[in-house]
């Protein structure tokens, strides 16, 4: 049987399970959209600025491990799309973006609402296509599926001219795909297995960094394994946490320029160095030349060009985690390692991420609150910046992919929209979206589409009225000249009542816990605005291009209290 | 570090933006590309699949991260297989 292009797609998605798309529609995409009806298994969302639909997408598919799938008008629709797609690029999400192209006739002759989208999106993408030929089409989307959530994962965009929506094709969905190029590699290799068994077999002091790649792979009973076999302490990269339960006695946490000092003191330690699913990015490594300056580096990852890229890998291993890893443990020798691990657990001791007693409203203590209520068990979404530090270091997660946040790209904005995503495809998990106050006013407008759709998702506004991580460097390496980081921000309580949202606005350390509560309560979205202590800064903290000998902490003296004279307010400038 | 020149050979599926994709990759690392030559086109065995080309790149950079740049060159998906076959009397 004949469909038409726009049929294909729609028929081929339903075929790959797809149940959700998150898009906006525009002149190129019109045929589409107007076969939608045909595919009522397809809940099409509605977004209110393309940049979530990609973020929806992206936070949909962290959540559920599923392809998350955004759809975009030709032109600015795509063009709008193009954060969103690097941030699933830098962070490995499987995410699809389909945009409409202008009619064939025209591309290339800067026609209305013509830009190259595939040009654009090249080098932030695992690929992409551009569909000339509609016979083409259901085999370019078997592809996408494919290199989308195989491999190390990515987004893939495929760009569709409108006649080609239009245009009729015999309908055979392929049930393989052939691409020569494309093999990634999922065992390891047993030499190199052989030896990084003997090195961790021997180590003194081991340790492991767990990144994303343990989620992507699912390795986490395997990494268990390890790590309790071989008793060797755990942590993790930002996009790490959770992957091993961070109430483990072997867990200390995330590394990098603000994780824990235990943790990144272990790393400095270290005589063997396990690195799984994870790049060696600078906000883990601090000055590379000094990083792990004792450790034999085991390297697993996925991607071959990972290997070696940052950091000198002595073992590397390229595969699948989760399948290296079951072939790792039958070689590993179980043993003691009191020394070390109570090495670790005096660190701990001695450099202790706590929260210290104040009478301000502490971020810390609020999302140590926001903790407490949901008892560990929802979902924390973050924007960019100190709040999601805080929330990192502050939340204790003890399951996989509860965290999610913008690591590689740390893209503002990405909050509220991937929250909205993560609660459409988990709608019995409570989502928290942990916001700032200026990441929170990159993509406010999302509001409305979590309305529309009645997605009960929380808002926790941390309101320190600053671009509190600039601020943050600005004091710390700018001798404090607050340079364009003071913000002024709406009264968002109103804003939320605006969008039918019910919202409280919370000052003080008292208040905190009932607003959580009646937040929790309420059986739709709901949003806190909370004015914190606003100079606080995010300790502990390696210095940009630092050392962990250079590792700052918090300094243990009495912080001002909230002072409201501090913030730029809407009617005083 | 002084850039040295290399010679790579890549197999590449034959289809459009491929060689974009490759000169992406040199572009970011650094890379000056000396000359491109495309070498006749290998037609695949029956379908409408594409056929596969060889690809003759000389560039010239870091030859520490020459190795790099060829696992990011295989990381392009129609990149089939890249050959550092810079022999010691190139230059
Ligand atoms: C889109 C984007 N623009 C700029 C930045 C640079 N930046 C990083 S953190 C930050 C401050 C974020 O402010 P806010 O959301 O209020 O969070 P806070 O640090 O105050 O908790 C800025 C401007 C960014 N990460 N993303
Ligand atoms: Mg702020």
């Amino acid at each position: 049987m004949k469909l038409t292009g726009a049929q294909i797609l729609c028929e081929s998605l339903v075929k790959e399970g797809v149940e959700v798309i998150f898009g906006f529609p525009g002149g190129a995409v019109i045929p589409l959209y107007d076969t939608l009806p045909q595919y009522p298994q397809l809940r099409h969302i509605l977004v209110r600025h393309e940049q979530g639909a990609a973020h929806a997408a992206d936070g949909y598919a962290r959540a559920t491990g599923k392809v998350g799938v955004c759809f975009a008008t030709s032109g600015p629709g795509a063009t709008n799309l193009v954060t969103g797609i690097a941030n699933a690029f830098l962070d490995s999400v499987p995410v699809i973006a389909v945009t409409g192209q202008v009619h064939r006739d025209f591309i290339g002759r800067d026609a209305f609402q013509e830009t190259d989208i595939t040009g654009i999106t090249l080098p932030i993408t695992k690929h992409n296509y551009l569909v000339m030929d509609v016979n083409h089409l259901a085999t370019i989307i078997k592809e996408t599926f494919h290199l989308a959530h195989t491999g190390r994962p990515g987004p893939i965009l495929i760009d569709i001219p409108r006649d080609v929506f239009l245009e009729q094709a015999e309908f055979n969905y392929p049930e393989k795909t052939d691409l020569p190029g494309y093999k990634p590699t999922l065992q390891g290799h047993p030499a190199q297995i052989k030896k990084a068994a003997k090195a961790i077999n021997e180590a003194k002091r081991p340790i492991i960094i767990a990144g994303r790649g343990v989620n992507v792979s699912k390795a986490y009973n395997e990494l268990k394994l390890l790590a309790e076999t071989a008793q060797i302490p755990v942590a993790t990269t930002l996009l790490g946490v959770g992957c091993f339960p961070e109430s483990h006695a072997l867990s200390y946490g995330m590394v990098g320029m603000h994780g824990m000092v235990y943790a990144n003191y272990a790393i400095e330690s270290s005589d063997v160095l396990i690195a799984l699913g994870m790049r060696f990015d600078d906000r883990v490594t601090g000055k590379i030349s000094a990083f792990a300056p004792h450790a034999h580096i085991v390297h697993i990852d996925i991607d071959p060009a990972e290997i070696g890229k940052n950091v000198r890998a002595d073992i590397p291993i390229v595969g699948d985690v989760k399948m290296v890893l079951q072939a790792l443990n039958k070689q590993i020798v179980p043993v003691d390692r009191l020394e070390w691990v109570n090495q670790l657990d005096d660190w701990r001791r001695e450099h202790p991420i706590d929260i210290r007693d104040d009478d301000g409203l502490l971020p810390q203590y609020v999302v140590r609150q926001i903790y407490e209520i949901t008892r560990g068990e929802a979902i924390i979404v973050t924007g960019v910046g100190q709040h999601q530090m805080w929330a990192a270091q502050h939340y204790l997660f003890n399951k996989p992919n509860t965290l999610i946040s913008s690591g590689g790209l740390g893209t503002m904005g990405f909050g509220l929209p991937a929250a909205f995503g993560a609660q459409i495809g988990c709608p019995d998990t409570t989502v928290w979206c942990i916001d700032g106050d200026g990441s929170f006013q990159m993509t406010i407008q999302e509001l409305a589409t979590i309305v529309q759709e009645q997605a009960p998702v929380k808002i926790a506004i941390i309101n320190n009225g600053y671009l509190g991580m600039v601020r943050q460097w600005q004091q710390l390496f700018y001798k404090a000249r607050y340079v364009a980081t003071p913000i002024s921000c709406p009264d968002f309580v109103k804003i939320a009542e605006g969008y039918y949202i019910p919202a409280l606005r919370v000052k003080h350390r008292e208040e905190v816990a009932p607003a959580i509560e009646q937040a929790m309560a309420h059986h739709g979205p709901f949003l806190i605005d909370f004015m914190v202590a606003p100079e606080e800064n995010v300790y502990p903290m390696i210095p940009p291009g630092a050392t962990v000998a250079e590792i700052m902490e918090e300094p243990r003296q009495p912080v001002k209290a909230i002072s409201d004279s501090k913030r730029l307010k809407v009617s005083n400038i | 570090m002084t850039p040295t020149k290399h010679i790579l050979l890549a197999l590449v599926e034959d289809k459009p933006g491929v060689l974009n994709r490759m000169a992406n990759v040199f572009r970011r690392r650094g890379f000056n590309i000396h000359s491109v030559n495309v070498l006749e086109t290998i037609e695949a065995e029956g379908g409408d699949r594409p056929g596969l080309t060889r690809v003759a790149i000389v560039v010239s950079g870091s030859a520490v991260i020459l190795g790099q740049v060829r696992k990011q060159l295989e990381r392009i998906v129609d990149v089939v297989k890249v050959l550092d076959i810079t022999t010691k009397d190139v230059t």
